[in-house]
């Protein structure tokens, strides 16, 4: 199994009002190429922390970050980024928004509007292409952060609990679409690290789920999720599911109590 | 969900409809019957009660207008060219100072001193200053009109930048935008709303200040009419100056604020 994506020592430390606070603690994790990676953790465990590290938007105090073998000094849109709150800028229509990192990708204009127009029906938003976000749901303005993190067609998606503001049935709309959009334009798997507190999207998601201990996060431990892809929304019913689940459960709990 | 959705624009189309075939609201009614009621007393208090010296009926005012008529027009738009120009180069200034110094922080240590300095201190007091070094024409009162407008504009650029939500800059950079391109296409736009609330404030302060200094020293222009005036004890007259004043300032920031909302027509409005 060769790395993609390496995370070696990696720690962070903030200078916050109240002294210092250690947020990450020699976090190591290697994640293959093509993989689904989802990390769960208690709040403030510095989930949100790690992953703006992998992106190159926050520097690590220590340890290091590779890519593809490259260190990571800077965010790169081969490696583009979900976040946890509405990222869609409110003064750019649908089409300018998803196509936003396609401007600075030496394309031409018209290849621009068509791989626009196409994602734009890929992620269900027909007919939208110059509503402004303000005219948009919860859901459809996801669909269009999602859809901007897909045009320029990167090996690496990191999503930072991404559905998490969505209600059941339209999450559950989304993780399946997610799935169908996570292999990129030549049919290769994207590389995916998806931070969510949802333990069954987790799973129904997920290769392998990486847990992680409270503040100062570090990884506890790498479950695989064996459950063969395509998955139907079914298999959250099975006993395996459930059992999963459970595990994941109790060593998040565990870890709590024993702060 | 999406029935819902669909009946919700039915219903807003409809209103819309209601709204375009009545010529006048209620909201509407009720103002314009202030303003009769308003103009009713003002005739009836100026016939009995107040001597015409100390204010003027509406008649008297409506006449001056038509005895003054050329110099009036000459006036008004000596006062406007103050006003307009004065509040373009200082709020071009202060946005355009505001950005370099949010941009580059040695630009910042040396920008910020001078505005701190600056900011304190009223403009209008400055005025002696001015008609000292550059007389009493245009050019001293284009220039304090500038500083007013710049001292505002560029401490609202500053504060808005500061508050862009951080999220959009991280977006934008893991898309592959520069720091120009960040500028250009986040930070500009999202501080516009805020940049149109100081226009606003910059709007009413270089009348005020055009005003200000008109008074002081000046050949031309409504303050120096309503200074003239006053020498006469022509209360007609100042009052013509003082409506022509007000109803300018109020379509001027009308016009801010039709040019604002179209461009701002992307933010979430609560009304
Ligand atoms: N910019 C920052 N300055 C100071 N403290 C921070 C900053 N960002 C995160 N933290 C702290 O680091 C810890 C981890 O935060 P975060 O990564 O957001 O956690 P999670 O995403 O797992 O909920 C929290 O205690 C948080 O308060
Ligand atoms: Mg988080």
């Amino acid at each position: 199994m060769s790395a993609y994506i390496s995370i070696a020592d990696v720690t962070k430390s903030f200078a916050g009002t109240a002294g210092r606070i250690d947020a990450l603690q020699n976090v190591n994790l290697d994640v293959p190429a093509g993989e689904f990676l989802c990390l769960v953790g208690p709040s403030g465990c510095g989930k949100s922390t790690l992953v703006f590290i992998i992106a190159g938007l926050v520097k690590a105090s220590g340890g290091e970050v590779r890519v593809g073998g490259k260190p990571v000094v800077e965010p790169d849109p081969d490696r583009t980024m979900v976040f946890q709150g509405d990222a869609v800028f409110p003064w750019m229509t649908v089409a300018q928004n998803i196509g936003y990192g396609l401007r600075y990708g030496g394309i031409s204009k018209t290849e621009q509007a068509e791989t626009v127009k196409q994602l734009i029906d890929l992620v269900g938003l027909t007919g939208f292409a110059d509503a402004f976000p303000k005219e948009l749901s919860g859901g459809m303005k996801k669909r269009v952060d999602l859809a901007r993190a897909y045009a320029t067609n990167p090996t690496v998606l990191l999503m930072d609990e991404p559905f998490g503001a969505l209600d059941a049935i339209t999450k559950e709309k989304m993780q399946v679409d997610l799935m169908r959009l996570s292999v990129t334009d030549t049919g290769q798997r994207r590389t995916i690290i998806f931070v969510t507190h949802d333990l069954e999207e987790a799973i129904f998601l997920a290769d392998r789920v990486a847990v992680m201990t409270p503040r100062p996060g570090a990884i506890q431990v790498v479950l695989d999720v064996p459950f063969p892809r395509p998955r139907e929304a079914s298999i959250r019913l099975s006993t395996e599911f459930q059992a999963l689940r459970g595990q994941i459960r109790e060593l998040l709990v565990t870890e709590e109590e024993e702060n | 969900m999406k029935q819902n959705e669909r009946a919700k624009s039915v219903d807003a189309v409809s209103d819309e409809a209601t709204k375009k075939r009545r010529w006048i609201t209620g909201e509407g009614a009720v103002s314009v019957i202030t303003v009769l009621i308003l103009v009713a007393l003002w005739t009836a208090l100026t016939d009995s009660y107040i001597d015409d010296l100390y204010f003027p009926s509406p008649m008297d005012t409506i006449q001056v207008v038509g005895r003054m008529e050329g110099v009036l027009v000459d006036y008004f738009l000596a006062t406007m060219y103050r006003v307009v120009v004065g509040m373009l180069i200082g709020a071009v200034l202060g946005v355009v100072c505001g950005v370099a110094m949010s941009w580059n922080k040695w630009i910042n240590s040396v920008l910020d001193p001078l505005i701190e300095g600056l900011r304190p201190i009223p403009a209008v007091a400055l005025i002696p200053f001015f008609i000292l070094w550059f007389g009493i024409g245009d050019t001293g009162k284009l220039i304090l009109t500038a500083i007013g407008g710049f001292t505002v504009m560029v401490v609202t650029t500053l504060e808005a930048i500061k508050h862009v939500s951080p999220i959009y800059i991280m977006a934008a950079r893991t898309l592959g935008a520069s720091r120009l391109d960040i500028y250009r296409t986040i930070i500009l736009p999202a501080i516009t709303p805020t940049l149109i609330g100081g226009v606003r404030v910059t709007v009413a302060l270089s009348f005020a200040l055009v005003i200000a200094s008109e008074f002081m020293g000046a050949q031309s222009g409504l303050g120096y009419m309503i200074m003239l005036a006053r020498r006469t004890l022509q209360t007609d007259a100042i009052l013509v100056g003082v409506i022509i004043i007000g109803i300018t300032s109020w379509i001027v920031d009308r016009f801010v604020r039709i040019i604002g909302n179209y461009l701002t027509r992307w933010a979430p409005r609560s009304e």
